[in-house]
């Protein structure tokens, strides 16, 4: 276990590392450089100006010293300056990191606490009312637009309270409750694809294990259908799940960008959007590095809950 | 008589689908409805969708408007019709864009194995630690919008994963029987590649490549969504969606049908995909 942990958290270093070259060179791929890309079309800026730039933010320099500049200025957080405000881009981050951390992590609650129980009473009832309910109801949440359902939700509540939309927003960090209460409808309607998924994931995981022989020996020992599906089912059921949650994880990392925007969250995915419309690329460049990184921590997170649940991976040299 | 006869089977064909797939057999007729709306676009409405009429303005749907119209005095149904041509050119263009590349890549990426699978393989991982839209919006802003770049945007942040799938069954492919013996019988690296290896990758390969359609769908109303993707006047229904929100109270047409289109596309995809999913993996269907 400790073995493969620090396998694991090693590993971390490799992907961090093809990250952020992956990131650089598609920032290259600018036509012109990152200051015409943002100005160009508006003549907004002289020639001169635009050339002071350069230097100052070191474009002008060969590719290779800018993408050791790159990696070191990123190794010391420093991700360079917004071309419209001049904040930094760690500035702006700062705090919007606790909205979509917390957004993202509450969803992943939400899909995980809903989808097992679900996923375990459709396998359990195959075939029975409960399965074609649940069957409807996650193929049903699979194909709705997510930010087609967060548009009608916002009417509902316009229509039904009068307001939708909060002013100030909690920190999740400190304020834990008051936070979760604010973005409980956006990570529960981010929640509702990944939910449908995984519901239909453990139910076909459970009913083909229930047919194993492992199951009929352990009825024959005369433990009740409770233990069976906990002790024996679904231990099993959940290793294909787990990979599973991770790169829903990820999905729903891109999801909360569509979402934030939606509900006017200041959180990173509305700086992503903002940023990316305006061209304002450093920053775009920065807040989708956070993103990325938030993606690795999960799966990271969620490799090690693998470890935990899956024996076979503790015993791995 | 004999056509006649040839129809026939058609339809009833279908109804066998129809029986065994319903949700499959509604998202074809919603498929084929959509694109119905979008190759006959100009027989279903006589009013150009960017043509402005300043005294016209917010008009509910009526006999006159069907689905009323926008604050520029625009037809909203017109803007429907035309927003399905926008949907289908870059839904189904980026999927072909992506399985091709992705399907291609993931053969060659296969078969070479060693050395260049490893390191492909591993800038691929990269690719898909991103979140795609993520990706997609990274690449909108480095190109600028327009539709093509919105084909390639979408394309290239979902060709990671049918790389993966083509990949995982061309390895297996690559220790089979018969593409050892075309290899004993002088075959070169690329008659083996199309015509032993790419033909057997086609199932899984065309299965993904239309659970990938609904994502595309939904990809590019979130692009245009969020202000990128198809530049306006062109009518897309991600855009006119984004666009009407803060008037929804006074003008609820102006939302609820390019909402409609959107979730129609999206739902068709899927169902399709679904049953197709069914129909060709027949391990998943005795579950």
């Amino acid at each position: 276990m400790g073995h493969y942990l620090i396998k694991r958290l090693f590993w971390f270093i490799p992907v961090l590392w093809i990250t952020l070259t992956l990131l650089f060179f598609l920032l290259q791929i600018v036509p012109g450089d990152p200051i015409r890309a943002a100005f160009g079309d508006q003549k907004a800026l002289s020639e001169e100006q635009i050339q002071t730039l350069r230097t100052q933010l070191g474009l002008d320099k060969p590719l290779p010293v800018r993408y050791v500049k790159w990696l070191w200025d990123a190794a010391r957080l420093d991700l360079g300056i917004s071309f419209y405000t001049a904040a930094t881009v760690k500035e702006q981050l700062g705090a919007r990191i606790p909205i979509t951390a917390g957004l993202v992590i509450l969803s992943i609650l939400i899909v995980i606490f809903l989808s097992v129980p679900c996923g375990v009473v459709a396998g359990f009832y195959h075939d029975k009312w409960p399965d074609w309910t649940l069957r409807i109801v996650s193929t049903l949440f699979i194909s709705l637009p997510h930010f087609w359902i967060a548009v009608v939700a916002i009417m509902a509540l316009l229509l039904l309270r009068g307001t939708a939309l909060s002013i100030e927003y909690f920190n999740i960090f400190t304020h834990p409750f008051d936070a979760a209460k604010q973005l409980i409808l956006p990570a529960f309607i981010m929640a509702l694809r990944p939910f449908g998924v995984g519901t239909r994931m453990i139910r076909s995981a459970l009913i083909e294990i229930l047919q194993e022989d492992f199951i009929r020996t352990a009825r024959a020992k005369g433990l009740t259908e409770k233990l069976i599906i906990r002790r024996h089912a679904l231990p099993n059921a959940f290793v294909p799940v787990i990979t599973f949650y991770g790169l829903e994880s990820i999905v729903l990392i891109g999801a909360a960008v569509v979402i934030e925007r939606i509900f006017g969250l200041p959180g990173i995915g509305s700086l992503v959007v903002q940023a990316a419309s305006s061209r304002d690329l450093y920053v775009l460049q920065g807040s989708i590095l956070v993103l990325l990184v938030f993606a690795l921590f999960i799966n990271l997170a969620i490799d090690l809950l693998y470890a935990v649940l899956d024996p076979r991976v503790k015993y791995e040299e | 008589m004999k056509n006649d006869r040839k129809q026939r089977r058609w339809i009833q064909k279908f109804l066998v689908l129809g029986m065994e797939e319903p949700l499959g057999a509604v998202g074809i007729l919603l498929l084929i409805g959509l694109l119905t709306l979008a190759v006959a676009s100009p027989l279903l409405t006589q009013r150009d969708p960017v043509t402005t009429t300043i005294s016209k303005v917010f008009r509910p749907p009526s006999n006159e408007f069907w689905f009323g119209t926008d604050q520029l005095g625009r037809d909203v149904w017109s803007r429907f019709v035309y927003g399905s041509r926008t949907s289908l050119i870059v839904g189904v263009g980026s999927v072909v864009l992506a399985s091709v590349a992705g399907g291609l890549l993931g053969i060659f990426s296969g078969l070479m194995g060693g050395k260049v699978d490893l390191y492909l393989q591993r800038f691929v991982d990269a690719l898909l630690a991103m979140p795609a839209i993520v990706l997609a919006i990274l690449i909108m802003a480095v190109l600028g919008s327009s539709v093509f770049n919105t084909v390639l945007a979408i394309a290239v942040a979902y060709f990671p994963r049918i790389n993966r799938l083509t990949r995982s069954t061309a390895v297996v492919l690559r220790e089979s029987l018969f593409v050892e013996s075309a290899k004993v019988a002088g075959a070169s690296k690329i008659r083996i590649s199309l015509h032993h290896v790419a033909p057997n990758c086609i199932g899984p390969w065309l299965v993904y490549a239309s659970a990938l359609l609904g994502t595309a769908f939904l990809a590019e109303a979130t692009l245009s969504f969020l202000g990128m993707g198809v530049p306006p006047p062109t009518p897309s229904w991600g855009r006119d969606l984004s666009e009407n929100l803060t008037r929804f109270e006074f003008a609820p047409w102006l939302c609820i049908f390019p909402g409609i289109g959107i979730s129609m596309a999206v739902f068709a995809a899927n169902f399709l995909g679904d049953s197709l999913r069914n129909i060709l993996d027949p391990r998943l269907k005795k579950i």
